[in-house]
């Protein structure tokens, strides 16, 4: 059974959760907190991950909305911007029979930082069509922005590259395999991945696993504290030899029956897709996984034609 | 007697004529007795574009039925399998039908309209009619009569006084009596009380204990109150109530062609219901009332996986109050040239159910630490305790409101009608799941050692609430053709069809046990809302018929040729893998083609012939269930077929003790059944005879019968439990002796 989770029920209008203390009634503020992956332009360096709150400032009236955020870009260095008014729009998409609101704001000059850097090439989806997992007693719990998950990319000047990135990420996909049983595919699957990034870690969970048709399906596999890499072209999650956790009554149990004996989980640069490679029990299982934490606006359009 | 005796009679009695007592049918006299039926229709159905049976009182005693079920053989086209337990009432007409849950065709008795098919089987003294219209009837009578309707009517004590008593005995200790008081107090006031009972002593045995398992005892007290107020007013009141203990489902193992399972298995019912009609006779319209209250308390318990291993055993405790009420308003214009019909109907039913599954021993050990093992060996788990329960408790209140107009022009020779109904109604499932249990996890990783690793503690308790709104409306059409010298009629008609949808409920032990597992970290999550509701079956019956009548009405015949288009047709069907509990789906399409025909001959003042034959051809025009594809399958439980010839002897004395003697001959023969969508498993065609011989005396009858006379076997159910197969075997041979007496008051 294929499960899309979406952490909002159908918004129709514009009224955000989040608000300021001056608005009017055609005004809203809205507060996103999120991870900033900012890369040199020029390719130098290592990336850096920081966190800041982004502040939408919205006017419905004339469909426009201003963006403001401190974003660390190194080492105590931080940039602080405002954008100008930048143009928006609201697209509705319905989906399993409810709809689901995407703004989408694209400027190819969004304005200057403080400091007097042009930010452009500036892309911005404010989405509530973000996979969320099930909740199973014992995996960390999921902590969700205030009403919309924010998806943007932007250029500061000639000197930065900025990505959001959430550090818990929930991709909807599918998995094929193949095994002394022989192949199986499904698409009933979600890969969810944990992000610690101070210590460079993150946490894999496969939900509702099933290799091959005779399998009874696993509700969770937990791959713990792998390594994680980052780069200009997104992360990567490597391990070998793991021994995977089954989540039981609130708490893990080992599974030596299913040891990762390598596992490669992929994103791709903006973090909203990832592929993920794996063999299991000696290598008589491999398995393959790709899928999507989001949808953008434009491939839903292109699903919609 | 039992109701199922009816439809048995249907060949002895002229399929088109209302026959009572006293051999008068004028519609003053239907309406003295306030029957809905003729209320709501002509008195002469055989005068109506509809396929209808009429069952006598004279028919209806020939024939002695032991139960409910399995006795729709002479009606054609109308299959009512014994599935076991009373608590199963299926009934298929034109391959229309429901297992469980809604029924697909309604039943009146005595103008109560009942809603629970939980109901629908059991035994009623003294039938006096019984009219079976066959195609949808939902215009008039609403949800839940896609298939049809079947109407009972008890005999009235304005028309017959008395004392009637009724003693029989049959083999496999099948014993029933029942007595009837039928009084007149006054020209416009009379009462009746009877009172009925049965024993049955079983057809199986259950090997696991050797015991008889499908033994049975019920009783039923029906109160009749008929008072004429005035010439205008008419107030009926009817009060029934009965008992029913019955034992558990003769179940085959397939495997090893035992009935054979150590759990107990038993069905308790209790009913009450009470009808209330008024009437009003205006001097161009009547007007009347019928208002019912229904109450049912009973218990299902199950050994669940009819095996003799401690698997599970499933309860359903269920108490149903339901409230109706119907009025409507009929009258005509220009001599007749013109009648309308109209009315609105109200309705609210309350069911709690409490429906406990115990897992027990073995079936903790295969259905879940076998699984659970399996994906960690080497953390293998064994449960606390070796039995726990799994509860499952229901609310289910449903009401709706609908409004029904008929008009019907004469035209020449010509009756065109045209009629629509709007309903609405709402239903709501509110469930609460709960499971208090727990397990040891052993860590077994170290070859040789094994160490408690934790103690694992679930506990479920879930509350949800579903709600279905639907909003109907289903027209008919038709056009009767008066046949010159009253050779009889040819019609046509379409018709739209409605069965409201539902609840899962006995899906919940799935839910539960997987979200159970789920807990566990094996197995996956049902989404509630999908498989527990079930959407409303809808049809449209295209059909042209005629009833027709030669030689003064001694050779009368009923023919009809159908095709119906069901959208959405509810099936039930048995999940994959070891669940156990019922689903109800929807199919996408299916149609059903047939025809039917009755004769009935009266070849000579000693000899009357009957016969009926019906074909169905119904098929999936599309239904894929996510793994296969059925279309052009044949639906399943559904006999091509039904079959049904009589010959019944009669001669009369003028002189001597013996007043009459009867013989009746009867050959049934039921059609090839599918039993699963993938048409893989089916029963062939099957045949069965009986014969019975009537003596008449002054005050009393006696006869005796035989039904299944040459020990045909066959299968009447089938279905699949945790991956096994069962079928439940017909009956056999059976032969008994009835006595009747009856005491008319002068």
């Amino acid at each position: 059974m294929k499960k899309s989770l979406f952490f909002c029920l159908a918004i129709v209008s514009l009224l955000f959760s989040a608000c300021s203390g001056s608005e009017t009634s055609a005004e809203y503020n809205y507060n996103i907190p999120i991870l900033n992956y900012v890369t040199s332009v020029d390719g130098s360096g290592e990336p850096v991950i920081s966190g800041s709150y982004y502040n939408y400032k919205m006017d419905m009236v004339s469909s426009t909305m201003e963006v403001s955020a401190q974003i660390g870009t190194g080492t105590n260095s931080t940039v602080k911007f405002t954008t100008s008014s930048l143009p928006f729009k609201p697209l509705y998409f319905n989906l399993s029979g409810a709809i689901y609101e995407i703004i989408q704001s694209e400027s190819f000059l969004a304005g200057k930082t403080d400091d007097g850097d042009p930010i452009n090439q500036f892309n911005c989806e404010l989405t509530s069509i973000v996979n969320t997992p099930p909740i199973i007693a014992g995996l960390p719990e999921l902590k969700l922005p205030t009403t919309k998950y924010t998806f943007m990319q932007y250029y500061i000047g000639t000197k930065y590259y900025v990505r959001t990135l959430w550090n818990d990420l929930t991709f909807d996909g599918s998995t094929s395999t193949t095994s002394p049983m022989g192949s199986y595919a499904t698409d009933d699957v979600q890969y969810r991945v944990v992000i610690n990034v101070k210590e460079n870690k993150a946490t894999v969970i496969l939900y509702d696993c099933k290799f091959n048709e005779s399998m009874p399906s696993i509700s969770n596999i937990v791959l713990k504290d792998l390594p994680i890499t980052f780069s200009n072209y997104g992360y990567s999650i490597k391990g070998t030899n793991v021994t995977p956790y089954i989540y039981e009554g609130g708490e893990g149990t080992p599974n030596n029956k299913y040891i990762f004996n390598s596992f490669e989980f992929n994103s791709n640069g903006d973090f909203s897709k990832a592929n993920c490679d794996y063999e299991v029990m000696g290598g008589a299982l491999k398995g393959n996984f790709s899928g999507s934490c989001l949808k953008t606006a434009k491939e839903l359009q292109e699903d919609k034609e | 007697m039992s109701i199922s005796a009816l439809f048995i009679f249907l060949a002895s009695a002229s399929t088109g004529y209302l026959v009572t007592e006293n051999g008068s049918d004028t519609l003053v006299s239907q309406l003295s007795d306030l029957n809905v039926i003729a209320l709501k229709q002509e008195s002469q159905l055989r005068n109506e574009a509809v396929s209808a049976t009429l069952i006598g009182t004279s028919a209806i005693e020939r024939l002695n039925a032991v139960s409910l079920k399995g006795v729709s053989d002479a009606v054609p086209n109308f299959y009512m399998p014994d599935y076991g337990s009373r608590v199963t009432s299926s009934i298929y007409v034109r391959g229309i039908g429901a297992r469980m849950d809604q029924p697909a065709v309604g039943l009146n008795v005595d103008n109560v309209s009942l809603l629970n098919k939980n109901a629908f089987d059991f035994d009623v003294a003294d039938i006096e009619s019984v009219e079976m219209l066959r195609g949808p009837q939902s215009t008039l009578y609403g949800r839940n009569t896609m298939g049809g309707l079947i109407s009972i009517r008890t005999l009235s004590p304005m028309r017959w006084q008395g004392w009637r008593v009724m003693a029989s005995l049959a083999t496999h200790d099948d014993y029933r009596a029942s007595v009837g008081w039928y009084h007149k107090f006054r020209d416009n006031f009379a009462t009746s009380v009877s009172g009925n009972f049965s024993y049955l002593g079983g057809f199986y045995k259950n090997l696991y204990n050797n015991r008889k398992l499908d033994k049975e005892g019920s009783g039923g007290l029906r109160v009749r109150n008929n008072w004429r107020i005035s010439d205008r007013w008419y107030l009926q009141n009817v009060l029934a109530s009965s008992i029913l203990r019955q034992g558990g489902y003769p179940y085959q193992y397939i495997e090893t062609g035992e009935i054979n399972y150590n759990d107990t298995c038993f069905y308790r019912r209790f009913l009450l219901n009470d009808g209330l009609s008024l009437n009003y006779r205006g001097n161009n319209m009547n007007l009347t009332s019928v208002t019912s209250v229904q109450y049912l308390n009973d218990n299902l318990t199950l050994d669940q996986d009819f095996r003799p291993l401690p698997y599970f055993t499933l309860t359903q405790k269920q108490q149903d109050i339901a409230v109706t009420e119907d009025i409507f308003a009929r009258g005509e214009k220009g001599d007749g040239k013109y009648q309308w019909l109209a009315g609105i109907f109200g309705f609210y039913k309350h069911l709690n159910m409490q429906a406990p599954v115990l897992f027990k021993d073995e079936g903790i050990r295969s259905l879940i630490e076998s699984h659970r093992n399996e994906s960690n060996p080497s953390y293998p788990i064994s449960w606390n305790s070796r039995e726990f329960p799994l509860n499952s408790d229901f609310e289910m209140p449903v009401g709706g409101g609908s409004l029904y107009h008929e008009s019907k022009f004469r035209v020449g020779s010509f009756d065109l009608t045209a009629g629509i109904r709007l309903e609405f109604e709402e239903s709501r499932l509110r469930y609460h799941s709960q499971c208090l249990t727990g397990y040891e996890i052993w860590d077994n990783s170290v070859p040789g050692v094994s160490k408690p690793y934790r103690n694992v503690k679930i506990d479920i308790n879930e509350k949800g609430e579903i709600v279905r709104r639907y909003f109907n409306w289903m027209p008919k059409i038709n056009v009767l053709w008066h046949l010159p010298e009253n050779y009889g009629n040819i019609y046509a008609s379409v018709t739209k069809g409605y069965k409201s949808g539902g609840f899962n409920t006995q899906m919940f032990s799935d839910v539960l046990q997987q979200r159970l597992m789920y807990v566990m970290g094996i197995g996956f999550q049902y989404d509630v809302d999908k498989i527990v509701g079930y959407r409303p079956e809808y049809s449209w019956n295209y059909e042209i018929g005629s009833h027709l009548s030669f030689i003064e009405g001694k050779l009368t015949g009923d023919l009809a040729l159908f095709f119906i288009d069901c959208r959405d047709q509810q099936l039930t069907v048995f999940p994959s893998g070891t669940t156990t509990g019922r689903l109800m789906t929807n199919a996408g399409k299916t149609r059903s083609i047939g025809g039917e025909i009755s004769l009935n001959y009266i070849a000579a003042d000693w000899l009357q012939l009957n016969g009926s034959l019906g074909y169905t051809d119904a098929r999936f025009v599309e239904y894929y269930n996510g793994i296969e594809d059925f279309k052009n399958k044949f639906l399943p439980y559904v006999p091509n077929t039904t079959l049904f010839l009589q010959g019944v002897f009669t001669k009369e004395f003028t002189s001597g003790i013996i007043k009459n003697l009867s013989m009746d001959i009867n050959f049934r023969n039921t059609g090839r059944i599918y039993w699963n969508e993938s048409n893989i498993r089916k029963q062939n065609a099957y045949s069965l005879l009986g014969a019975g011989v009537q003596v008449g005396f002054d005050n009393f009858e006696i006869s005796i019968w035989g039904k299944n006379l040459t020990g045909t076997k066959y299968d009447i159910f089938y279905f699949m439990s945790m991956g096994n197969e069962f079928v439940q075997r017909g009956r056999p041979w059976q032969i008994g002796a009835t006595l009747r007496f009856s005491i008319t008051q002068q």
